[in-house]
């Protein structure tokens, strides 16, 4: 597979030194303990943080370009425009950016709301008006209105039940060339789907397999993935 | 010979005085970076409370402070006077340094210096932001289509909702002139000039003054907070994820409703005004309104037109400075808090100080 998006020794405020990198199509899980900056990492990609040094370049090795490089981003938070109802939130990026007249814009992001599984009903409703599952699944459909190479997901399923768990395991599955980036601490769910995982551990990657990383060298990797094994035993 | 050198405390100490001992620790921690002598506090001939030897035990065994000593106030405590020490020449050097600090620190001239220095950094860096803000676009249709938009919604919270307070103000102090004028000139028999005192000072800059106090402290307190928690909850970082720029989407309409409102209001504010010194002078001053309206139908042209002059220049520096201040806004929500005080205060000085200038130009005109 090729590489979309390779990270070179990157140093930030909370990273020491970063490599990492991202196959074309794949599902990349970004897991580790809370405060290492996994969600730093990702606003670093998307040049909303400052890095101290390092290369962050796409596949052809040129410096990754945000416009030419389409990515996606859904925040833990959702991060919905709180005074625009759910349908303006979804069409709103083709309204702004491409000039779509307003009666089509509102029929593809009803299309894009089917496709997540939201009810075309709640187009006229305010995201503080919907549930948290609602809010996830609408800011996931105005994302993929952009049609991303990449997308970025920041615990996706942090407060979401198990009926919409199992939505959004479709809704993951039905997602065709686009590689996916996850954070998240539900390792159960991301040992089903994902490709490959990268722990961030004291500032750094290590990436590999589930199987790979549980027979890794490094002491904190497994002890972190044992931890976790001995939570859902207990459970 | 010991390389510890103790510090002896003497006095007493209840708990309330921690900020005492956490200055005293401060103290000591410059004076062993500086001379490389571990000075441990001595506190057999104090009298303290147990919280107090805590903070004392913590520091005497590990050299911590044991809390972060800028919230403890550490530069406003006062050091306790009846202080015994070895080597008291440095701790007296230190604290005869920070006094001088503190001293010269509050040198009015100073001060002055550094406030001056401060608002014209700000004020250039709110004129860069001003002509990247407002030469860009996204691209030509959302100028036209969202932008309008946007321009009419933010018009109707940030000055039409904002009507009902400027007509009471304004009529309030319109009332307050008329009657104050009416007063002093009484004792010139020429208590008629009043009117010509309330319908030109509404027209020249009351109505000016009380628009810049509504729309900086109502609108633009609204717009910085609103906005602001924006920045703090992801929303903006959205809009730039998506390729939207989030300056011309949302900042952008909020300048241009700022600069288009205010004449309005103004004009709004000038009426109110002018209605309200009529109030006060027919109604409480029985004078004739017929000889009102005579004066009120007879304002030159100039003078009518002047708020059209002013008002787009002072909405327009509100309004740059309130969305300046929430570029500003960091990812806490103290930051929200000082952005609005900053903004509000800034944005009435501004506008305070154009129309100074503004009415030194017309008058040397």
């Amino acid at each position: 597979m090729n590489e979309l998006i390779r990270v070179e020794n990157l140093v930030s405020n909370r990273h020491k030194d970063l490599n990492w990198n991202l196959l074309q199509n794949e599902v990349h899980g970004i897991i580790g303990p809370s405060g290492e900056g996994k969600s730093y990492f990702l606003k670093i990609l998307l040049n909303l943080f400052p890095y101290s040094s390092g290369k962050i370049l796409n596949g052809s090795g040129e410096p990754l370009d945000l416009e030419k490089t389409k990515i996606g981003m859904q925040f833990q938070s959702n991060a919905l425009i709180n005074s625009l109802t759910i349908g303006e939130n979804i069409m709103m990026p083709l309204f702004l950016l491409y000039d779509y007249n307003k009666d089509l814009a509102k029929q593809i992001a009803k299309k894009y709301m089917v496709q997540v599984r939201l009810s075309p009903d709640v187009f006229d409703y305010y995201p503080l008006e919907c549930s948290g599952g609602m809010q996830k699944r609408a800011a996931l459909a105005r994302t993929l209105v952009l049609e991303p190479e990449v997308l970025f997901l920041d615990e996706p399923t942090a407060g979401l039940d198990c009926q919409v768990l199992e939505i959004f395991d479709e809704l993951l599955a039905s997602l065709k060339n686009i590689a996916i980036v996850m954070i998240t601490h539900d390792l159960s769910r991301l040992a089903k789907i994902a490709n490959r995982v990268s722990v961030l551990i004291e500032g750094r990657f290590v990436t590999g397999t589930f199987e790979e990383l549980q027979k890794s060298d490094n002491i904190r990797v497994r002890k972190f993935l044992e931890s976790y094994v001995r939570t859902i035993a207990t459970f | 010979m010991s390389s510890e050198k103790n510090f002896f405390l003497n006095g007493e100490y209840k708990v309330q005085d921690w900020q005492k001992i956490a200055k005293i620790i401060f103290d000591l921690k410059k004076v062993q970076s500086s001379n490389k002598n571990y000075i441990k506090i001595d506190y057999s001939q104090a009298k303290i409370d147990k919280a107090i030897k805590i903070i004392i035990d913590e520091y005497n065994e590990n050299g911590n402070f044991g809390f972060d000593p800028y919230s403890a106030g550490l530069f406003k405590a006062e050091i306790p006077k009846f202080i015994k020490i070895e080597d008291a020449s440095i701790i007296n050097e230190i604290v005869q340094k920070r006094i001088e600090n503190d001293k010269s620190n509050k040198s009015f001239l100073r001060y002055l210096n550094y406030r001056f220095i401060h608002f014209f950094q700000y004020g250039f860096n709110v004129l860069s932001f001003a002509s990247k803000i407002l030469a860009r676009k996204q691209n030509k249709n959302f100028q036209r289509q969202i932008i309008f938009q946007d321009v009419l919604n933010s018009c109707y919270t940030m000055g039409i909702q904002a009507i009902p307070i400027i007509i009471f103000l304004s009529m309030a102090i319109g009332i307050i002139i008329s009657l104050q004028s009416a007063k002093q000139l009484a004792a010139f028999g020429a208590q008629l000039y009043s009117i010509d005192l309330v319908i030109l000072s509404f027209f020249k800059e009351m109505s000016i003054f009380v628009a810049i106090i509504v729309l900086a402290a109502r609108s633009g307190s609204s717009v910085i907070s609103k906005i602001g928690i924006m920045r703090i909850s992801d929303e903006w970082d959205a809009l730039k994820i998506l390729g939207i720029k989030p300056e011309q989407f949302l900042l952008k309409p909020k300048i241009v409703a700022f600069t288009v409102l205010f004449p309005f209001l103004a004009y709004i504010a000038c009426a109110s005004g002018i209605f309200g010194g009529y109030i006060g002078l027919k109604v409480l001053l029985q004078i004739n309104g017929a000889v009102f309206w005579n004066v009120l139908s007879n304002v030159y042209f100039s003078t009518f037109t002047i708020i059209l002059i002013k008002g787009p220049i002072i909405g327009l520096a509100i309004g740059l400075i309130c969305t300046y201040e929430i570029k500003l806004v960091s990812i806490n929500s103290e930051s929200i808090v000082s952005s609005i005080t900053r903004g509000v205060v800034y944005s009435i000085f501004t506008a305070i100080l154009i129309d100074m200038l503004f009415n030194i130009v017309l008058i040397w005109m």
